[in-house]
């Protein structure tokens, strides 16, 4: 187990490398100018040519990514142009706002989406099958910033029972989360019918079938099991993703996380912060993967978390 | 119909089964006749499609539904119409009063259940055991088919083929059911594993005093096993008789084109001799007897209605028209 | 066994129908195939017609503030009412088609062609090769494609042909993979052993054996990765990262809205529907392509 922790953390180390040595290259290609930007379009050419000196800009781009390099694998991300403060304590002051969201995202899918799937692949082309996939697919469909405005419309300017932003107001996460967990409930509730479709028609389904099992035991205690183990890795991916942070729904609800704070960076051109939180995205999917493989070895037997592969 | 015995494990009736697609009707299984004694072993040998498995989950009631429809039939098994129970009193059947064993035992096992759990499972339901009790009695049914009892905690991805099958034999025998439907069980093991399980099935049968349905598509299995065997040709049982009937008295012309297909030890110069053909689409089964555009002895009769059983002695018929003519010999 | 026997039932009971009928008629069967189908019809005639449908120096960029923000039917010159600027709405939202199945499409044609490459390179060559670009690959997917494709967008300046750029390269990855493994089954069958033993080329191997042998596969991402670039399109045009005013686009067009939800809402609702029925439409086509020309990716 630590042998396999240890491994996919030296996995982890070129892509980390890749992913910031490709946002470093295609940010440099901007033609805005970082100090320009910092000191307001009014200023001074010699005290922006002092700042682009003092940030290092005038260095070649493969210069300036060797120190950012540098300075990373000291612990060090630079700090914000735009803020002042370190990139670190940004991306950590925005981070349980993000987590808060996704947790409660994936709650509100998983709740919805495990049991639905399961009806449609035990019911096939009944009703509920028939419904459940035609609204499944439509959930995929929404874009999430155009039912966050939607939500927000109902629920917060017409009903007026929910708050349409912030974080502080009580229940503000019910419409975010029910934002970013209909694309995921119709993610999950497709792959858990038809993962279940397929393990009913497996060969061991019928061995119990022929032992006496009966119909409503075979799928609780024979089908279940082993139909939610590519459910839970979808489920791993998505919370993954949601921990880069889901842009455009904490835009629209002007909700305080890692989305927000990477878009507007990158918007702003504030490359350190910007290159920063991208760093700790890859870090955050790849540890979310980590706990899927971990989780999915406690699932299924048959696979051992071995340093030499699976 | 067949004749009646007092010790009848099973008797299917009429069974006819349709595999209702949208692609058209598939006549997997039609009008067969069969019936199990107490203690003997029937082989129930044909090719690949001809409707042996369809016969064997129809028994179980385990045809997929749909797209698989029991048209017609009756099956007593063990005394009961299996047709005329409730789900709930068929589960109670499945296990009990017979069980199945699978063609491939690579997938006949759940992944995620130790070994023990999955043949405790069957004594639980059936004999009422706790947890403990289920447990134990699983490791002994290991030790009987000769795995050792500790390796109950073990999840099948742990055993060999040859092993997984034997479990399997260990779950199908562990309420010690009146029949035994063995489909294919050694087709996909190693030719040396294959005897060794075969021989073990056999001895455990005699032990058990159980009755065996044997599906194959191998002669040498049947003349290993059966005491009885049952030819069966586009889902019609075409020639049935005692096993040293049907070996050396053969009378059903597709019979005696699978004999003359296989290699003899004793006479290397004669050629092998395929059946021409092959066998019909069960979508478009013809109007008489299936096997006539295969049959170099088929009349006009032959090719427009299907041929009764025609009985040579108490137990041994062939379906065949042929046989009208007293003087007809294959 | 039963499997195996149904099978063979079953397959032998379509002598007479050909490959390419059997698979109209599967997809026919469908119900919500054929919708998809229809509707992605529509959207696309709309989008070629567009030009013509609407003029788009009067009606699709020119201003009118004394008619400002009219409701729908308030005016029978503007049915679907205008936006904050006077424009007519029907015509930016058919124009806007244009523009979203343009960037989706062009987005996802480069994608699979770069896909198609790396991943047919990587599966057939295996060793090396393939370990070097999945590599590659892995740093691709190292952050999540709407972040990259936000940052190409915000770097290299928001156009048209930036956005079709930033979606592509977002999705090379999934691409490449999904095309390596479709190589990859196709790579062991016996006529390409054949077509190796009677001394084709790689290239010739890769081209006229194993790429026309995936391109259900490629049929089918095409339809589904169309849905994902509207999608992301219209996301980074809403962040002010894509389509530049005074095109229309529909994320665009529902961003401008917002300031005015309480009043009018529809200037937010028209251009969400659109984005949801066109990738709704790509999505059911999508499913059912891939349930009647691969159903190995089935799930």
């Amino acid at each position: 187990m630590l042998k396999y922790v240890i491994k996919r953390i030296l996995l982890l180390i070129p892509v980390i490398f890749g992913v910031t040595a490709l946002v470093f290259f295609i940010m440099s290609l901007s033609p805005g100018d970082p100090a320009l930007a910092i000191l307001g379009v009014d200023a001074e050419p010699e005290a922006v040519e002092a700042l682009r000196e003092k940030l290092g800009l005038n260095d070649p781009v493969i210069v300036q990514y060797g120190r950012w390099l540098w300075n990373f694998l000291h612990g060090d991300l630079g700090t914000s142009y735009a803020s002042g403060r370190p990139v670190l304590e940004e991306y950590f002051y925005f981070f349980p706002g993000t987590f808060k969201l996704a947790f409660w995202s994936m709650f509100v899918a998983v709740i919805i989406s495990i049991p639905i799937g399961i009806i449609s692949a035990v019911k096939q082309y009944s009703l509920i099958d028939n419904v459940g996939m035609v609204g499944a697919l439509a959930g995929l469909s929404i874009p999430n910033f155009w039912l966050g405005l939607m939500l927000i419309m109902v629920f917060a300017l017409n009903l007026h029972i929910l708050p349409s932003g912030g974080a502080t107001a009580p229940g503000a996460v019910i419409l975010p989360a029910i934002t970013i967990g209909t694309g995921m409930t119709a993610t999950i509730t497709r792959m858990t019918r038809s993962s279940m479709l397929e393990t009913v028609r497996q060969d061991y389904i019928r061995t119990a079938r022929a032992k006496g099992v009966n119909s409503k035991k075979v799928i609780t205690h024979h089908a279940l099991r082993n139909a939610l183990i590519p459910v839970v890795t979808i489920i791993c991916m998505d919370f993954g993703y949601c921990l880069a942070g889901a842009s455009t729904t904490e835009i629209v609800f002007a909700w305080p996380g890692i989305g927000r704070l990477t878009v507007n960076a990158i918007n702003s051109q504030d490359r350190p912060l910007a290159i920063g939180c991208l760093a700790m995205t890859a870090i955050a999917i790849c540890v979310s993967n980590m706990v899927m493989d971990i989780l999915y070895a406690i699932i299924d037997p048959r696979i051992k978390l071995t340093g030499g592969g699976k | 119909m067949n004749k009646q015995y007092d010790d009848e494990v099973l008797r299917v009736e009429d069974l006819t089964v349709y595999y209702e697609t949208d692609e058209g009707i598939a006549k997997a299984v039609n009008n067969l006749d069969l019936v199990v004694r107490k203690g003997k072993t029937v082989g129930l040998v044909g090719e690949t499609g001809s409707g042996k498995t369809t016969t064997a989950l129809s028994i179980l009631r385990l045809i997929p539904d749909p797209p698989g429809v029991i048209k017609s039939g009756k099956v007593i098994l063990d005394g009961m119409d299996i047709y005329s129970l409730t789900e709930g009193e068929m589960d109670m059947v499945r296990g009990f009063h017979a069980s199945m064993i699978f063609q491939d035992p690579m997938t006949a096992l759940n992944p995620v259940m130790t070994v023990g759990d999955q043949i405790a499972e069957t004594l639980r339901i059936h004999e009422g055991l706790n947890k403990a009790d289920s447990i134990a009695k699983a490791q002994e049914m290991l030790k009987v088919v000769g795995i050792p009892p500790e390796r109950a905690k073990e999840y099948p991805h742990q055993f060999s083929g040859g092993m997984k099958q034997r479990v399997v034999i260990a779950i199908a025998l562990a309420c010690q059911p009146k029949l035994m439907i063995a489909d294919e069980p050694t087709t996909a093991l190693d030719v040396t594993i294959q005897a060794q399980v075969l021989r073990e099935m056999k001895e455990l049968r005699e032990k058990f005093d159980m009755s065996m349905i044997m599906i194959t598509h191998d002669l040498g299995i049947i003349a290993q096993m059966c005491d009885e065997v049952a030819v069966i040709y586009a889902g019609r049982i075409i020639e049935f008789g005692e096993l040293r009937e049907i070996f050396k008295d053969t009378k059903h012309p597709y019979t005696q084109g699978l004999f003359d297909s296989l290699p003899k030890i004793n006479d290397d110069r004669d050629m092998l001799q395929p059946i021409p053909g092959l066998m019909p689409d069960p979508m478009e089964l013809p109007e008489g007897c299936a096997f006539a555009p295969r049959c170099k002895y088929a009349t006009e009769k032959c090719n427009q209605v299907i041929p009764p059983k025609h009985y040579f002695t108490d137990t041994h018929y062939a379906a065949c028209w042929r046989y009208e003519d007293p003087e007809f010999k294959l | 066994m039963s499997k195996k026997n149904k099978k063979a039932e079953t397959t032998t009971g379509r002598k007479n129908i050909s490959k390419r009928q059997d698979i109209t008629r599967r997809f026919l069967r469908n119900r919500n195939s054929v919708i998809g189908l229809v509707v992605t019809a529509i959207f696309v005639f709309v989008a070629l017609f567009a030009p013509i449908l609407v003029d788009y120096d009067t009606q699709v960029i020119q201003q009118d503030i004394p008619n400002r923000l009219l409701h729908p039917g308030e005016d029978p010159d503007h049915p679907l009412g205008t936006d904050e600027l006077g424009r007519d709405v029907m015509a930016r939202l058919i124009y806007a088609a244009k523009m979203s199945l343009a960037i989706g499409a062009m987005a996802v044609i480069i994608a699979i062609a770069i896909g198609v490459v790396i991943g047919a390179s990587a599966g057939y060559f295996g060793g090396r090769v393939d370990t070097i670009l999945m590599r590659i690959m892995e740093v691709l997917d190292g952050v999540p494609s709407f972040l990259m494709a936000l940052t190409i967008c915000a770097s290299l300046g928001a156009s048209v042909y930036t956005l079709m750029i930033a979606i592509a390269v977002g999705s090379i990855a999934a691409q490449s993979r999904i095309v390596r493994s479709a190589v990859l089954t196709v790579k062991n069958n016996e006529y390409v052993e054949a077509a190796k033993a009677m001394g084709a080329s790689d290239m010739q191997i890769i081209f006229y054996h194993i790429i026309p042998n995936c391109v259900g596969t490629i049929i089918v991402q095409f339809s589904v990765k169309i849905a994902g670039g509207i999608l992301h399109a219209s996301s980074l045009s809403f962040l002010g990262l894509g389509v530049q005013p005074p095109d229309p686009e529909w994320g665009a067009m529902l961003s401008g809205g917002r300031a005015y939800m309480l009043d009018n809402p529809t200037l937010t609702l028209f251009p969400g529907l659109c984005i949801m029925v066109v990738i709704l439409a790509f999505n059911m086509l999508g499913d059912g392509l891939r349930d009647s020309l691969d159903p190995r990716l089935k799930g």
